[in-house]
């Protein structure tokens, strides 16, 4: 009965290294691509912070619809460069789902704004650490990433390419 | 950037490029059966000079840099004096024609990557953790990390002058290229990437420090998977064969590599001390020049 459980065990793990062998290749070019991707939303997301923090400007804001959660914008009016007034919005992705839910049509909000920027968006400046923390550039990444370097680790022959004679005569 | 900047930028990209291209396709040596060394009347330092001199580096240098002169002398003359990105026609299309090469030279073969040994790692380490002294941020955990612990280590080996460990090599060049990876994410260097106006200089040493950014960065991708990988026991039987390619066990005289570290040191402690312009850039290419000329390890024969 051991035995034939053992049998059973290799013979899944053995498939399993076949798999990691066939997607190798994928796996390494995958492997970059998606450590590019993370690493450009992570230097992305410390970019605007930057422009908040360096340029960044104050202003009253008005909340013009209750939150809807399946929405990823809550949209507000506020006073722009020299006081003139502006469509904006927030992006939900950035906060909880409660930080979101808290506000109210009607209510008015301090928050920061870029004036250079093309695209209204707005940060509230009471909420400014919890984007600070946003870290959801990973969530849609990581799970390909870590699939990626286990299947690299499982079988790393295709990282030798090009650093071993193939084994024909010179 | 302005148009001729940009021009001194694309020049940067290629020079390197041919650089790393030319060293990769250097006179290959043997290091079981090396010639036997003829005596000569001319003093080693001349000797020395002379073979620095003597590479077709600096004949590609020249060329390029005289196109780009001038290239950059006609723009002046007309009175060119517009800005260009980097999705302008003309630097998009060899940018993205270059960097389609850098990536499948990085992640698909290993012919722009230069050879290594204690010495040049050494050095780079050295040059970094001078900078970062200037700059405060000698005793930050990730210098010590990645720069202060490996130098000493390797410092030991340097002294030790006995062969070195294949796994001990891998763990070294790994560690050595997060320390390149470490001064590529200085935030002068970073500055680069979103800077609005540059000198013909910051554009050149901007754009060889880009490809000899990408091409470690691509390798220290591809390093990183091949260290993981020595979890497995199967995995290891590559790496003796891989690590000569890329780490050299052969060093330069003693006296040559002191004064040359000497003077590197001395002249970017100079520049710190007394805040002259472009300082990062300095370094930058202070440690370029270190791998790739000072310090070159030639190419091996493919195993």
């Amino acid at each position: 009965m051991m035995s034939k459980i053992a049998r059973i065990f290799k013979g899944v793990l053995s498939m399993g290294d076949m798999f990691c062998l066939a997607l190798s290749p994928i796996a390494s070019v995958g492997f970059v691509i998606f450590l590019i991707i993370l690493a450009s939303g992570w230097g992305g997301h410390l970019s605007l912070i930057h422009q908040y923090e360096t340029g960044g400007r104050t202003t009253t804001a008005r909340i013009l619809y209750d939150p809807d959660p399946d929405s990823d914008y809550l949209f507000l009016d506020y006073n722009g460069a020299a006081g003139a007034p502006e469509s904006g919005f927030i992006r939900t992705r950035y906060f909880k789902a409660e930080t979101i839910a808290k506000y109210q049509q009607g209510q008015f909000l301090q928050v920061y704004y870029l004036p250079e920027k093309v695209e209204h968006e707005v940060i509230p400046v009471a909420d400014f650490a919890e984007f600070r923390q946003y870290r959801g550039y990973w969530q849609d990444i990581w799970i390909p990433l870590l699939i990626s370097y286990v299947i690299m680790i499982v079988h790393p022959e295709w990282l030798y390419l090009g650093l071993l004679k193939t084994g024909r005569k010179a | 950037m302005s148009a001729q900047a940009m021009v001194f930028f694309l020049t940067g990209l290629f020079l390197e490029v041919a650089w790393l291209w030319l060293d990769a396709r250097a006179h290959p040596v043997n290091p079981s059966n090396p010639a036997p060394a003829a005596k000569s009347p001319i003093p080693p330092a001349a000797k020395l000079l002379w073979g620095l001199i003597q590479q077709p580096r600096w004949l590609a240098s020249g060329v390029l840099l005289g196109l780009a002169g001038a290239a950059v002398a006609s723009m002046d003359a007309l009175g060119v004096n517009q800005r260009v990105y980097i999705d302008t026609v003309w630097v998009a299309v060899p940018t993205i024609g270059l960097g389609v090469y850098l990536f499948f030279a990085g992640m698909v073969t290993g012919e722009l990557l230069p050879r290594v040994n204690e010495q040049s790692v050494l050095t780079v380490q050295l040059l970094v953790m001078v900078h970062q002294a200037f700059t405060g941020t000698l005793f930050t955990p990730l210098t010590i990390l990645l720069v202060v612990l490996p130098a000493a280590m390797v410092l030991y080996l340097t002294i030790r002058q006995t062969p070195t460990p294949p796994t001990l090599k891998a763990l070294i060049y790994f560690w050595y290229l997060l320390s390149l990876m470490r001064l590529g994410l200085q935030a002068d260097n970073l500055a680069l990437f979103t800077a609005w106006e540059f000198t013909l200089f910051q554009g050149l040493v901007f754009g060889i420090l880009l490809v000899f950014l990408i091409v470690h960065g691509l390798f220290a991708i591809r390093f990183f998977l091949i260290v993981s990988s020595l979890i497995l026991p199967r995995n290891r039987v590559h790496l003796s064969q891989v690590m000569p390619l890329i780490y050299n066990d052969e060093q330069v005289p003693p006296v040559r590599y002191l004064i040359l570290t000497g003077l590197l040191l001395a002249a970017l402690s100079v520049m710190q001390l007394f805040n002259l312009p472009d300082s990062l850039l300095w370094l930058d290419m202070a440690i370029i020049l270190c791998v790739q000329v000072f310090f070159q390890a030639a190419p091996l024969r493919k195993h």
